[in-house]
């Protein structure tokens, strides 16, 4: 990709960013509901209520309100939290680490599992057992992540509890980490009980996010490698005494690995938005969790933040697959 | 003998389509299945045992007939108010088809004209519409839906308004890229060389070769809205909190799972067995619709 | 006595997708060490199943009815996978017919000519690059450090034929499949490539199975030829033998139908109808009689 065509993505951005806030924007101020009744006691005045209306800017008119807004948000500042009284930026960012490591653990189990089911359903071709898989691939594919996640709830809150269920960790833990990546930070400490500890935690959301994604993967990379391994440079590559593995991973895997990655990257945007109701269900505390709350509580500013950062990773993600896909590509790294 | 095979004989017309339809077990199965659930989504108050409001707290938490301690004529249990799980889960049936039919046709209407507009008008109005499915796909559909719900207050209504509004880009990306394919294509040349309007064309050329995709989407898009109004309901915001969804049912059961896993599976498995029948009759429909030129 | 390197006897199979017909039809040859033998034909006489018989990678859809197919005396057919694996690649190899296809586009030149050396020889590091090295120059690819770190779109279909070439040679194998090395080349790239294949065949003392359809390019590389139609034997013999003194009509019109450069004006005859109700007459005859006895 050629720097100009960057900057016309960026542009782009932008402009669809520019957007996303405008929509919620105005989306927000037509809520029936008034947000500062809910946080006021019953004996207020309405002098205090007019007060506070003019302490958030909720009494100026709407496209004042909105161009104030979006001065703030380009200085970073993405006001105070309505129904939790503190910095939106800074709830953002407690929380956003915990959807990140979610995201990021969901994507490499997506990937690695996805991948390998491909490349054992080529090894297997024309075998019952690719049949089987295939059916149960079909199944993943089918039914999203939200019965997924309650059908796992299920398995192992009754049949078989291995995992917790809900939480990002055990409350015994809370006060080892210093910063909100937990995962990342017990690795870096070599804290190995906290890490056993988060991972088991992240287990279960990981897999109702992660399982879907998998399938997909699993089906786009499969129909490519099978597509690959009938080329001739591979049968002459068979012809020199390769095995069948060898035969995948080294000379179909690279040639069947592009359009797989672009679906990822758009099946990868797709998972970040089913945290909001995959945390919900494992009461795992990620900036989706906090998403539902703020609606439920008509919390404006922390909405228009939470709506904003999902937009900016969607759109971070489709560039990063780009710039990997192009990369992958030997004719433009090299040509 | 000649050994040259006298072609079978073909059934004319659009008769022809339904054939290979038919061949996949999958798709009989699925059908077969949406249609039983559609009958029992009808005749519900007749099919129910009990009424699916009814609070009855001695009756409160009772397992599943063959479990030990049910009584009998509850055969699914009840939850921790006492109400039937399986007159709950009949007419629960009621909702999830009605959101899924209405809420399907109104996103396939809306994302299909704007798909067909952009497709073969291109132009400004291709312009704005893709820019609209930029912004709207940089939304995650639950949190977007969610926020709706709220805008536009619960209810039926509110929750088939909101999926209508987030899923129209589903049809509309696919009806677009299939218009241009289409265009493109020697017929539309030949319609134009006739000198048909480009009105004309659109809707007696174009449109009856971009249908079947759409059915097909339809069909996948009823499965969707069908999970959609489970969320909600599990979130608590889709209709009153009392009437018996299937997201209702499930978000009880999530709470109650330690003390009666029921609750959770018997809806659970109707969401299960809904979505997948709604994607295999779409998946099979999109293929056997396909028309010959593609394949 | 050794016995020859490629010994086929009475060798038949048929295509079970056309409803059992013949693809092969008692074809017997040798093949002696160091030989360039020529199995010419049009398209369908058989000679690319043989070809795919000596690599072992038979369509599942073809089933050998009957003969042997001896390589050193071991027959190819029955061979265990795990010996048949050991000996392709490494005694048996092939030059592809079409270099835009027979190399990996996501793998650099360097990697793909290696896999033999490194898999049969066990060669690492220096050693093999130098090898790679020195295979580019036999080749007379200008400039072979810079080819080894190419990826296969940066080279021209000629050189890719090259590269093809001296990876087919690489690990010194007994035996080289050329399936129609110059069909997909341009006419002016053909002629170096057939002398390279001859140069490499020589200084390597290998023997080369030629699969083509062009009798011209048959006189120019091969030491003997076999000539098939519709999977039979129809003349075999020295090169020179078959192109000076040919027996069979069907050869006497194939050398009419190439251009002679010697005679200009003449040639380019198409083979007349007669000669193929000849050939047909002849195939059911034989067909005829081994099922009688």
């Amino acid at each position: 990709m050629t720097l100009t065509s960057v900057i016309n993505r960026l542009g782009m951005a932008a402009i669809t960013l520019f957007g996303v806030g405008l929509v919620v924007f105005v989306l927000l101020r037509v809520v029936p509901g008034d947000p500062i009744a809910m946080m006021i006691s019953p004996s207020a005045t309405p002098a205090d209520i007019a007060a506070l209306r003019a302490h958030y800017g909720l009494d100026l008119p709407l496209p004042e309100q909105f161009f104030i807004w979006l001065g703030n948000v380009v200085h970073l500042d993405f006001g105070t939290s309505i129904s939790l009284r503190r910095g939106v930026l800074q709830l953002i960012g407690e929380r956003l680490p915990a959807t990140l490591e979610l995201t990021f653990a969901a994507l490499v189990f997506g990937v690695l599992a996805g991948g390998i089911v491909a490349v054992a359903g080529v090894l297997l071709r024309r075998t019952p057992l690719e049949a089987a898989m295939d059916f149960v691939n079909g199944l993943f594919l089918a039914v999203p992540d939200f019965v997924w996640a309650l059908v796992l709830v299920l398995l192992v809150g009754v049949l078989w509890p291995i995992f917790p269920l809900s939480g990002r960790l055990d409350p015994v833990h809370a006060s080892d980490f210093m910063t909100p990546f937990y995962l990342i930070e017990s690795i870096v400490r070599l804290n190995w009980t906290d890490t056993g500890d988060v991972l088991a935690h992240l287990v279960m959301p990981m897999l109702a996010l992660g399982l879907p994604l998998a399938a997909v993967i699993a089906r786009t990379l499969k129909e490519a490698l099978s597509e690959a391994m009938v080329q001739d440079y591979v049968l002459l590559a068979r012809l020199k005494g390769m095995s069948e593995l060898r035969l995948v991973l080294q000379e179909a895997l690279r040639n069947a690995v592009g359009p797989t990655l672009t679906l990822t990257g758009v099946q990868f945007t797709f998972m970040i938005g089913g945290t909001v109701i995959v945390e919900r269900i494992f009461a795992f505390p990620g900036i989706g969790n906090m998403a539902i709350d703020a609606v439920v509580n008509r919390d404006l500013p922390l909405i228009q933040g939470i709506v904003l950062v999902f937009g900016a990773l969607f759109i971070v993600i489709n560039i990063a697959v780009d710039l990997i896909a192009n990369r992958l590509n030997p004719r433009q790294s090299h040509g | 003998m000649a050994d040259v095979a006298i072609p079978a004989p073909r059934s004319a017309g659009h008769f022809r389509s339904l054939k290979p339809l038919l061949d996949e077990s999958r798709v009989v199965l699925a059908g077969g299945f949406l249609i039983i659930l559609a009958l029992i989504a009808i005749f519900a108050p007749w099919i129910a045992p009990k009424s699916p409001l009814e609070q009855d707290l001695m009756m409160a938490s009772l397992p599943p007939i063959g479990f030990e301690g049910y009584e009998p004529g509850y055969y699914l249990g009840t939850d921790d108010l006492g109400r039937d799980v399986l007159s709950r889960l009949i007419f629960g049936a009621r909702i999830a088809l009605t959101v899924a039919l209405v809420a399907a046709t109104l996103a396939g209407l809306v994302g299909s004209l704007l798909g067909l507009a952009s497709g073969w008008y291109r132009g400004w109005t291709d312009r704005i519409v893709s820019r609209l499915v930029d912004i709207w796909m940089s939304f995650p559909p639950v949190l977007l839906s969610v926020l709706l719900v709220a805008v536009l207050g619960s209810g039926l209504s509110s929750v088939i308004i909101a999926i209508a509004i987030i899923d129209w880009t589903r049809f509309s990306r696919v009806v677009r890229a299939e218009t241009l394919a289409q265009g493109g294509l020697d017929y539309v040349t030949a319609a134009e060389s006739i000198g048909f309007s480009r009105r004309h064309i659109l809707w007696r050329e174009i449109l009856p070769n971009v249908a079947p995709v759409i059915i097909a989407l339809l069909s996948l898009e009823m499965g969707i809205a069908v999970i959609v109004e489970a969320i909600l309901s599990f979130v608590g915001l889709s209709i009153s909190s009392d009437a018996p969804t299937w997201g209702g049912m499930v978000a009880q059961g999530r709470q109650v799972l330690h003390e009666s896993w029921w609750v959770l599976v018997f809806p659970l498995c109707s969401l299960f067995a809904t979505v997948l029948a709604f994607n295999l009759l779409g998946n099979g429909l999109r293929k056997a619709l396909d028309p010959v030129m593609r394949r | 006595m050794t016995p020859p390197l490629v010994a086929i006897e009475a060798l038949s199979a048929s295509s079970v997708r056309d409803g059992n017909q013949p693809v092969l039809r008692d074809v017997s040859l040798k093949l002696e060490r160091g030989e360039v033998h020529g199995l010419v034909g049009e398209s369908g006489a058989g000679k690319s199943t043989i070809a795919k018989a000596l690599l072992g990678i038979l369509p599942a859809t073809i089933h050998v009815t009957g003969g042997w197919l001896r390589f050193e005396g071991r027959d190819l057919l029955t061979l265990p996978h795990g010996e048949l694996r050991a000996l392709r690649g490494r005694d048996i190899t092939l030059i592809p017919q079409d270099p835009q296809t027979a190399l990996n586009p996501a793998r650099t030149i360097e990697a793909q000519l290696t896999d033999g050396l490194r898999m049969k020889l066990g060669l690492r590091g220096a050693a093999l690059r130098d090898r790679a090295l020195d295979l580019l120059e036999e080749v007379q690819i200008r400039d072979p450090a810079r080819v080894l770190g190419s990826y296969p779109h940066q080279l021209s279909g000629g050189m890719r034929q090259r590269v093809l070439i001296a990876a087919a040679f690489a690990p010194g194998p007994k035996l080289v499949v050329a399936d129609e090395p110059t069909t997909a080349l341009d006419v002016t790239v053909q002629k170096e490539i057939l002398r390279l294949i001859r140069r490499m065949q020589e200084r390597h003392s290998t023997a080369v199975i030629f699969v083509t359809h062009d009798l011209g390019v048959v006189a120019k590389i091969c030491d003997n030829v076999t000539l098939l139609y519709a999977g039979k034997v129809i003349e075999a013999g020295t090169t020179a033998d078959l192109i000076e003194r040919p027996q069979h009509p069907y050869t006497k019109a194939l050398i009419a139908a190439g251009p002679r450069y010697d005679r200009p004006g003449q040639g380019l005859e198409p083979v007349p109808d007669s000669i193929f109700q000849l050939l047909r007459a002849q195939i059911a005859g034989s067909a005829e009689r081994t099922t009688a006895s």
